[in-house]
């Protein structure tokens, strides 16, 4: 099913929103290409920064060259420890080429809650984008 | 309590604008598997559904005791924070141009402009690529910057094949010494960096 840009960057807008609206300890989140172009970006006091999205890019493609040369399979998810927050970074299942999700939180929140609502985040993305339009 | 780690590299960075055959150079240079970034490129290129989205990393055994890295880079300035991080303690800059490109000059003056802030004068070489789709364009490359950069070398290169991308690494040594013993010299300087625990 092929799906066009707009359709995506629609989507990805929506999918940023319900994330912040629904995980309060997340910040700020970015919808990007697998090659560094920003899909969607949001964040609750300003905007995120805009290198994000190819800092996402390169950082998931040294975490795949890492896990394969470590002999693990594909990268599923990374997970960054800030002194001031965290960042998740993770692809949205099943959609080629790849769109990646990165999440900014705070300190305060549990990285399993923040793990969860990033991991459903990106899941409703793509039921959303196989639904009939 | 206190500890030494010396660093033994040689590394060369391998620089351009996207689509000029960094990837390939790096995969024909490597005689151990190349560590590769490769991501489905949102950019229309014919020929190119892929690009590095943080970098290639190979390596060879230039000479006995002379191993070098060779360290790609991505091709867009939108990786520009990949570019400072690979040009630290850089030997050297293989500076890659495609001949066909439409801005090829524009594009070749504003790499080197960046890797001169970035490193300041460390050896180079300008290698161009896809000489054989436009030998024109080489014809002007080399012209302006043979004026422009009298002291940078110039190649016609074919980056799929190794003789060619070894011939390149070969130009970029010969800068320093013909005899390759300054590089050698030059390597026994970087291994005096050492980190410190404290």
């Amino acid at each position: 099913m092929s799906i066009t840009a707009e359709t995506l960057r629609g989507h990805a807008r929506e999918a940023i929103d319900a994330l912040l609206a629904r995980e309060h300890g997340i910040t700020a989140a970015v919808l990007a290409t697998e090659d560094g172009f920003e899909l969607a970006q949001g964040a609750r006091s300003q905007r995120a920064d805009s290198s994000l999205a190819a800092l996402s890019a390169s950082a998931m493609g040294l975490a795949g060259a890492l896990t394969q040369s470590g002999h693990i399979g594909a990268c599923e998810d990374i997970y960054i420890s800030g002194q001031q927050g965290r960042i998740l970074i993770m692809s949205v299942p099943r959609l080629q080429p790849r769109v990646v999700l990165l999440a900014l939180t705070d300190t305060k929140t549990s990285m399993g809650n923040a793990l969860v609502a990033v991991r459903r985040t990106a899941a409703a993305l793509a039921d959303a984008l196989v639904a009939p339009q | 309590m206190g500890g030494n780690a010396a660093l033994a590299e040689l590394k060369i960075v391998v620089a351009g604008p996207m689509g000029a055959g960094k990837t390939t150079l790096v995969g024909a240079l490597s005689d151990t598997e190349v560590v590769r970034t490769e991501a489905a490129s949102s950019e229309a290129m014919p020929g190119k559904d892929t690009t590095t989205v943080a970098m290639d990393y190979g390596r060879r055994c230039i000479q006995e005791g002379l191993e070098v890295a060779f360290y790609g880079t991505p091709g867009q300035d939108r990786f520009d924070f990949m570019w400072r991080i690979l040009a630290r303690n850089a030997f050297g800059v293989i500076m890659m141009i495609s001949a066909d490109a439409a801005d090829a000059e524009e594009e070749l003056d504003r790499f080197l402009a960046t890797y001169e802030e970035l490193l300041g004068g460390v050896p180079t070489v300008i290698a161009v690529t896809r000489v054989d789709l436009a030998p024109e364009g080489f014809d002007r490359l080399s012209a302006s910057a043979g004026a422009r950069y009298p002291a940078i070398p110039v190649l016609p290169i074919d980056p799929r094949q190794t003789d060619s991308a070894v011939l390149t690494v070969e130009a970029l040594l010969a800068q320093v010494d013909s005899e390759g013993s300054e590089v050698l010299d030059r390597l026994q300087q970087q291994e005096t960096m050492t980190f410190r625990v404290a």
